[in-house]
């Protein structure tokens, strides 16, 4: 079995490939970590088990990853702005063999939660937790066997299922490569590159991303905690020449920047920005990074990077030359190396994902221009990206009808200066009760991003020709927004 | 302005509930307010109160809403001048 160390670690470098605000780390300091993590478990077989990592520090995250990886295990990654109700939902469906956390994170408790889950699923289980990244402390839980993987599994990643049940992505270290080196030469990432990182570690983007930098020698800055005057100090600190954000992210470190400290957008050689749809003349708003060049990246868990442009010129991506690709229907789909091999335990979803040639269907609406380049118009699939991230609305939907009090509810996006996209939910209340109390609801039951920004009360869902029309809806919204007659967040 | 319409304001645009905002409270860790939101609250707090998106990313703190309100009374008497 090829690891991720075999792949990844191509050189002694003792240059420094991962900088966060309060540390530097060279791959020497790496694989120091990711013995000591191989000590931990050395008692332990791995082999064939899942192991969840919810470890919001990324060199311990990145250590850890290495070494359960060595070991033979499946990586859970799971992502700290989960809250009680999305992070069960991931136990329940990946059911981890182990788990390892961090106690708390603002005050919200996760080792309570897996205690929690792995106390009432009845299965031997093993939580380790810690508070400083260096001191952990095991509880194990006794019960019947889980039984073991068969196949190997690398990385199991988590996405939103649009039925509530979330999409466990299976990619292995081999994709994992394709798409790391798609991020390098696109960015045309150098050793002595300093390589701004806004990207959740937990997703397929973000592990890659991280890795580049043990592969490549350049130096990865990541910010362990998402404040932006502290990035901006971060970024002229770390003197950083490139970045890699989502769009609504790097709009709001501009504007910040452009405040306090000037400069550092005039360090800037590429910004590359992925995550969100972005129209023509979207870099116009960065007038002062004339010189800087903007690259637009394509591509999602399931089917690695795929596709970049330029977003200084009319936004029409290009293909990379390792990836096939094909227009049906205006739907674009791909065949590439970097492919997921399935969703974790859902044959149905897995067939579906896929047309009966093995040609992924990504959902995305899409115009074949004469040159062989693809433009973006539209998706099919019913999804929101806000900052970033992907929300899917029927799982919102889901987690609002569990409030006694709601009795109906229609999740949709809409844009948004700030976030890309903004979430907005019509609710019918039973008993005329107080729509109010259900952003705090959401607070406490779903990560922060995944929370609506507009609770709308409303005495039906209206319905059009029978049925809920969400793009109606969106732009019946929308004009009120505009009309001023809605109460703005 | 006083600290109370600030308070409520900040409560209409970000849905804290009012009386958890104090002058001390912390953004991030009080009132689960991230970065991002945090730069949509200071678009929309200087569109409504006509303050320069400036004054808010100047302010001595930016981290509390007290360092908020004190960026507003000083953009409101800058802008007044």
């Amino acid at each position: 079995m090829t690891t991720i160390k075999d792949i990844f670690f191509q050189n002694n470098n003792d240059g420094v490939v991962l900088s966060t605000f309060s540390s530097n780390y060279s791959t020497n300091d790496i694989k120091l970590s990711m013995e000591n993590y191989l000590n931990i478990l050395q008692h332990e077989n791995l082999t064939g088990k899942r192991i969840g990592l919810l470890i919001p520090h990324v060199f311990s995250y990145l250590s850890l990853v290495l070494a359960i990886n060595e070991l033979g295990g499946t990586i859970v990654p799971l992502s700290s702005q989960f809250r009680k109700e999305d992070l069960t939902a991931v136990l329940e469906s990946l059911d981890p063999h182990y788990v390892f956390t961090v106690n708390d994170v603002d005050g919200f408790s996760f080792s309570e939660i897996f205690e929690n889950w792995a106390e009432n699923s009845g299965e031997n289980s093993k939580v380790f937790s810690t508070v400083d990244y260096t001191n952990w402390e095991l509880k194990q839980f006794s019960g019947s066997n889980k039984p073991l993987q068969e196949e190997e599994m690398d990385f199991i990643c988590c996405s939103s299922g649009s039925t509530g049940v979330p999409k466990g992505i299976v990619v292995s270290a081999e994709t994992l490569q394709f798409s790391l080196e798609f991020i390098m030469k696109v960015n045309n990432m150098q050793p002595k590159d300093r390589v701004f990182l806004n990207a959740p570690p937990n997703s397929v983007f973000g592990i890659c991303a991280l890795l580049s930098g043990i592969y490549s020698n350049a130096q990865i800055v990541f910010p362990d905690r998402y404040d932006l005057p502290g990035i901006v100090n971060l970024l002229e600190e770390k003197n950083c020449n490139k970045i890699l954000s989502t769009p609504s992210i790097f709009k709001s470190i501009y504007q910040v920047a452009n405040v306090l400290k000037p400069q550092v957008l005039k360090n800037l050689e590429i910004v590359s920005l992925t995550g969100e749809m972005m129209t023509d003349g979207f870099v116009d708003q960065f007038v002062t990074m004339d010189n800087c060049e903007f690259i637009g990246m394509y591509g999602s868990s399931e089917i690695g990077g795929a596709m970049y442009c330029n977003l200084r010129k009319k936004i029409e991506f290009t293909v990379d030359e390792a990836i096939q690709f094909k227009v049906i229907d205006n739907e674009l789909l791909l065949k590439s190396p970097a492919a997921f091999s399935h969703y974790y335990q859902n044959s149905e979803l897995t067939k579906e994902a896929f047309d009966s040639d093995g040609w992924f269907l990504t959902g995305d609406l899409v115009r074949q221009t004469n040159s062989n380049k693809i433009s973006i118009i539209g998706r099919k699939k019913d999804m929101i990206k806000k900052g970033g991230q992907q929300v899917i609305p029927g799982e919102i939907e889901r987690v609002l009808m569990k409030h006694q009090q709601v009795k109906q509810v229609v999740v949709f996006g809409v844009p948004h200066e700030v976030f890309g996209e903004q979430i907005v939910a019509y609710v019918v209340m039973n008993n005329n009760e107080n729509h109010q109390e259900l952003y705090g609801y959401c607070q406490k039951q779903i990560a922060g991003y995944k929370v609506p920004d507009y609770i709308e009360e409303v005495t039906e869902i209206p319905l059009v020709q029978g049925k809920i029309d969400k793009l109606t809806l969106r732009n019946m919204f929308i004009q009120r927004i505009e009309g001023g007659k809605s109460h703005e967040k | 302005m006083s600290f109370d319409q600030v308070a409520k304001y900040i409560a209409d645009i970000s849905h804290v509930p009012i009386e958890n905002i104090k002058e001390n409270s912390r953004f991030q860790d009080d009132l689960g307010i991230d970065s991002l939101q945090l730069v949509n609250l200071f678009i929309q707090l200087s569109e409504v109160t006509g303050v320069g998106f400036n004054h808010f990313l100047l302010a001595e703190d930016l981290k509390t809403v007290g360092g908020i309100y004190h960026a507003i009374a000083k953009g409101e008497s800058h802008d007044n001048n």
